[in-house]
């Protein structure tokens, strides 16, 4: 039923989010905490595109993924030399400025009154207009987005960037431009990021900038640290229970005065619970 | 953790099971219960509780009770389309009422007319919500129309004729902001500025300030009452007294009792019906509402109340299935809801005389002002 | 109006102050970004809404009493959401994503227990405020003022001249020296914890006699909190007060040229800046 499918979409999207910050995170050991940024950028050009230009939905979904890389690429660059938590705070501060742009810029963007009217998937003569189907489009992108991330991870580049992660002046040592793989690194991941966002403005047909605050980005950071950094089952059940914990809460049962805020009492109760538990996240390596 | 998982999807599945149990009349309600809006969605659901109350005390609908199945939307569209996809398809419920932030509604409006489950949107004012095809219908005043009410009521009642705007950079504020000044202009006013500031914000000082220095004669305000508080004292603070005049987001009694003598001399715009029938309807409802909830009734309660008693008498002339409420909805002509008297528009929007209340010695008074719209 | 700015500057300079010095020693010392400082700020409005206006007492008491209960309830927090981790010598985002749980957890309590209609802790009516040079300042904003200066002189007698003080900066340098010379660093972080929570919820009193309480008003706090201490440079007391000043004069007479609605991205974009120009100095050691 569609409940099921909304989940299925919704948490497909999410995994696509954490697999690409995984990436980041995990792999190179990046600490970018503000990967709502992309996702937002992405799900604002497909918009854009959709509704202003009529683009077709794969070139869509290119562009708007590019788009995003290139912001990648924008943070990657300037943000080379920072290490640890300053990256974190750096990423963080784009994320939050480009929620302002999002919800001021209103030639663009329309503002807090958002892009409304995206519509429907339809190519190859194909329309993805019922739930299961665009459950199904989802899905296969979430298989491609596995499937290239294990490429990238288990290639030359992926040793590249653990061995980043693990200590960056060996890696210079061996004569590595480090460099190149970080912001390689930080396109991949938000063009992947990119194309959850596209997904996403296609879902729900309205987004505003509501959809993309700060929050947002905490929430995939959450979902890769609870599925286990460097692990993309862990960044799969990571994203699949942070989606569908809370709306399974709904089917509880709570009398409806205090359900509300007692699911989310739950979900941070649980949170803390589970990190608590499980430090290196549920399908980490153990490496505490 | 498979057991676990397994244990989990067995006490959903229960769960689900027993929910579809009861032979009663169900209908569905989302509002934001968490995040920033969750106060008005605890009014809204009082007034919810309020109307289903009274019609389940008067014997219920040919016999069987009501009953409200209240969903929190988290006032925004990834959380209301969860809830709305649960309680079209796992609830089945024919007729939902909700709406009252736009980006839940925007999503939400279409899939309940998909699903041919009727759509009542309260207090989201976004004018795309609606359209033409049935199922959708929409009780707050489109903002358009306020707007120009409001600009017309300072400029031709009040005569005031250097005016501004202080504005939450929310769909509403924009539009608002946008028609207020084109029209006060069109009248002959002159317009000394605008600011906007984001939601939530609680300093307002700079930019008051900013104002004091043009001296605008009256400021047209987008803030919600918490908001609207903070303004209204800061202009005291500041010996900065233009005339105010808000939306009907200031219809909340908590705005007086934050902002007290501030709140001196405030208009703002609401819905309006034919003033007499209004007053008692209103009285009325007050009166039952502080009974049941010891709490006086804001603006969120009254639209929800409307929409549920909308619905209840949908379903009462109608039948129970959301095709039949959907034809009984669209004949409502002149219904003396809380909110004033309400008829339906062939694409489900309201038709709306618009008038302007005013704060006088820490209550509401009526300025008898009533404007058709144009 | 220029004097106004500056008063208005000053004031909300002093209000960050309090807030980053309790950031920015947590993180001096526990090693992670408390994203539940938020929430010691509302906890605090809270607590001093309970002991005036529910119990009627003085304000001065109420306040005191409130930083108290605040700060040995997040000591509580930190037994219970972060002393584990620690113990297990758990990566800092594993304390960051515990302290978005716990965030979540308290806020939505808070909604549960007191609704979420905003709350008041005045008693009298609006009065005009004082004229000062052509400007206006308020009782509430001299006493804004007052009490921060206070506390910002206590606090730097505190560490610079008692023995919890030097301990506390000991351990913020180098936790595996202090406690082979035998200072009980398990202690210190309990100090540190509740010191810094307590200043956070005085910030949160103050700003609510203003201002009024509410369960999110946690959220711009936390923000504000971030920006300032990573201005100063996160761990470094005195650059707290710094970028604290930085950041309130930066945004009001940032919204003096622009509209309002762009404040939140002034302020990150001047984070973003300053985490650029200055990766390596701002008093902490580079920690991954």
């Amino acid at each position: 039923m569609n409940v099921l499918f909304h989940l299925l979409i919704m948490s497909g999207i999410y995994i696509i989010l954490a697999l690409s910050l995984n990436l980041l995170l995990g792999y190179a050991g990046l600490f970018s905490v503000g990967h709502g940024a992309f996702y937002g950028i992405g799900a604002y050009t497909a918009a854009i595109l959709a509704t202003k230009l009529g683009f077709p939905f794969w070139g869509e979904i290119l562009a708007a993924a590019c788009v995003a890389g290139f912001f990648g690429f924008l943070i990657g660059f300037p943000t080379l030399r920072l290490r640890g938590d300053y990256l974190a705070l750096a990423t963080f501060g784009f994320a939050v400025i480009l929620y302002s742009v999002f919800n001021n810029w209103d030639a663009l963007t329309r503002g807090p009154l958002g892009i409304r009217g995206i519509p429907r998937v339809a190519f190859l003569g194909l329309e993805f207009k019922d739930l299961w189907s665009y459950a199904i489009l989802v899905g296969i992108f979430v298989f491609i987005t596995i499937f290239c991330i294990r490429r990238f991870t288990r290639s030359a580049f992926g040793k590249v960037l653990e061995a980043i992660r693990e200590d960056d002046i060996a890696a210079l040592a061996i004569g590595k431009n480090i460099a190149r793989f970080k912001v390689l690194a930080f396109i991949i991941s938000a063009f992947f990021a990119g194309v959850a966002g596209v997904l996403y403005a296609h879902y729900v047909t309205f987004i505003d900038p509501a959809s993309f605050v700060i929050q947002e980005s905490f929430l995939i950071f959450s979902m890769v640290i609870f599925g286990g950094m460097g692990s993309i089952g862990g960044s799969v059940l990571g994203a699949a229970i942070l989606v569908i914990l809370p709306e399974a809460l709904r089917y509880l049962g709570l009398p409806s005065a205090i359900a509300a805020n007692m699911r989310q009492m739950i979900f941070g109760g649980l949170i803390v619970f589970i990190i608590n538990w499980r430090p290196e996240g549920l399908l980490g390596k153990s490496k505490l | 953790m498979k057991k676990y998982l397994v244990g989990l999807s067995i006490m959903l599945f229960i769960c689900m099971a027993a929910g579809q149990a009861t032979a009663q009349i169900k209908i569905g309600v989302t509002m934001p219960l968490t995040g920033y809006a969750a106060s008005y969605g605890e009014d809204a659901k009082r007034g919810v509780e309020l109307a289903i109350d009274q019609v389940n005390k008067a014997g219920g609908i040919r016999g069987k009770k009501l009953e409200a199945i209240f969903e929190d939307d988290g006032g925004a569209g990834k959380v209301g389309v969860a809830a709305i996809q649960k309680l079209v398809t796992v609830d089945k419920v024919q007729v939902i009422v909700d709406g009252m932030m736009s980006s839940v509604a925007l999503p939400a409006a279409p899939i309940c007319r998909e699903n041919k489950v009727v759509f009542i949107g309260t207090l989201t004012s976004h004018p795309e919500v609606t359209s033409p095809g049935g199922y959708i219908y929409r009780i707050a005043a489109s903002d358009v129309i306020n707007a120009n009410v409001e600009a017309k009521f300072a400029y031709n009642v009040l005569k005031k004729r250097r005016g501004a705007a202080l504005t939450a950079t929310t769909d509403y504020g924009v539009r608002l902001k946008k028609i207020v000044q084109e029209r006060f202009e069109k009248l002959g006013g002159s317009w000394v500025g605008s600011d906007e500031f984001p939601q939530g914000a609680t300093d307002y000082r700079t930019q008051l300030a900013k104002f004091k220095e043009k001296n605008p004669e009256v400021v047209f305000v987008v803030a919600t009452h918490k908001e609207a508080a903070q303004m209204l004292r800061q202009m005291v603070e500041l010996k900065f007294r233009p005339v105010v005049i808000g939306t009907s987001m200031f219809d909340d009694p908590l705005l007086i009792e934050l902002a007290g003598d501030a709140a001196e001399g405030v208009y703002f715009s609401v819905g309006a019906g034919s003033v007499s029938g209004l007053e008692k309807k209103q009285k009325d409802f007050e009166t039952a509402f502080k009974a049941k909830f010891g709490k006086e009734p804001a603006i969120s309660a009254k639209h929800f109340y409307d929409a549920t008693s909308l619905a209840i008498e949908a379903i009462k002339a109608g039948g129970e299935s959301g095709p039949e409420i959907d034809k009984a909805m669209s004949k409502t002509k002149d219904y003396m809801g809380v909110t004033g008297s309400i008829t339906f528009n062939p694409i489900g929007d309201r038709i709306f005389p618009t008038t302007l209340k005013k704060i006088e010695k820490g209550k509401f008074a009526q300025t008898g002002y009533v404007d058709m719209g144009d | 109006m220029f004097v106004q700015l500056i008063i208005n500057s000053v004031i909300a300079g002093s209000i960050y102050t309090l807030l980053a010095l309790g950031f920015t020693i947590i993180y001096g010392t526990l090693n992670f970004f408390n994203m539940a400082h938020g929430i010691a700020y509302a906890l605090g409005a809270y607590f001093s809404y309970v002991f005036r206006i529910k119990l009627g007492l003085a304000l001065p008491l109420a306040f005191s009493l409130s930083a108290l209960v605040t700060a040995l309830t997040m000591v509580g927090v930190d037994r219970i959401a972060y002393h584990h981790l620690r113990t297990r010598r758990a990566p800092s985002w594993a304390l960051v994503v515990s302290s978005i749980g716990v965030a979540i957890f308290i806020e939505s309590f808070l909604s549960l227990f007191f609704g979420s209609d905003t709350r008041s802790l005045r008693l009298g009516e609006a009065t005009p405020g004082y004229s000062f040079f052509g400007a206006i300042i308020t009782p509430v904003q001299i006493w804004i003022l007052v009490v921060s200066g206070i506390l910002m002189i206590l606090l730097t007698i505190y560490l610079k001249m008692t023995l919890m003080g030097k301990a506390l900066r000991a351990t913020s340098n180098d936790p595996e020296m202090s406690s082979i010379v035998g200072i009980h660093t398990e202690s210190i972080y309990r100090s540190t914890f509740a010191l810094g929570s307590a200043l956070a919820a005085i910030a949160g009193s103050l700003v609510a006699l203003e201002t009024d309480v509410y369960p999110t008003m946690g959220h711009a706090a936390l923000l504000q909190s971030i920006v300032a201490s990573i201005i100063g440079g996160v761990g470094n007391v005195p650059g707290a007060v710094f970028g604290s000043f930085f950041l309130g004069f930066a945004e009001n007479f940032g919204i003096w040229k622009m509209s309002a609605s762009w404040k939140d991205g002034i302020a990150l974009i001047l984070l973003i800046l300053f985490i650029l120009i200055r990766p390596a100095i701002s008093g902490m050691e580079q920690k991954k």
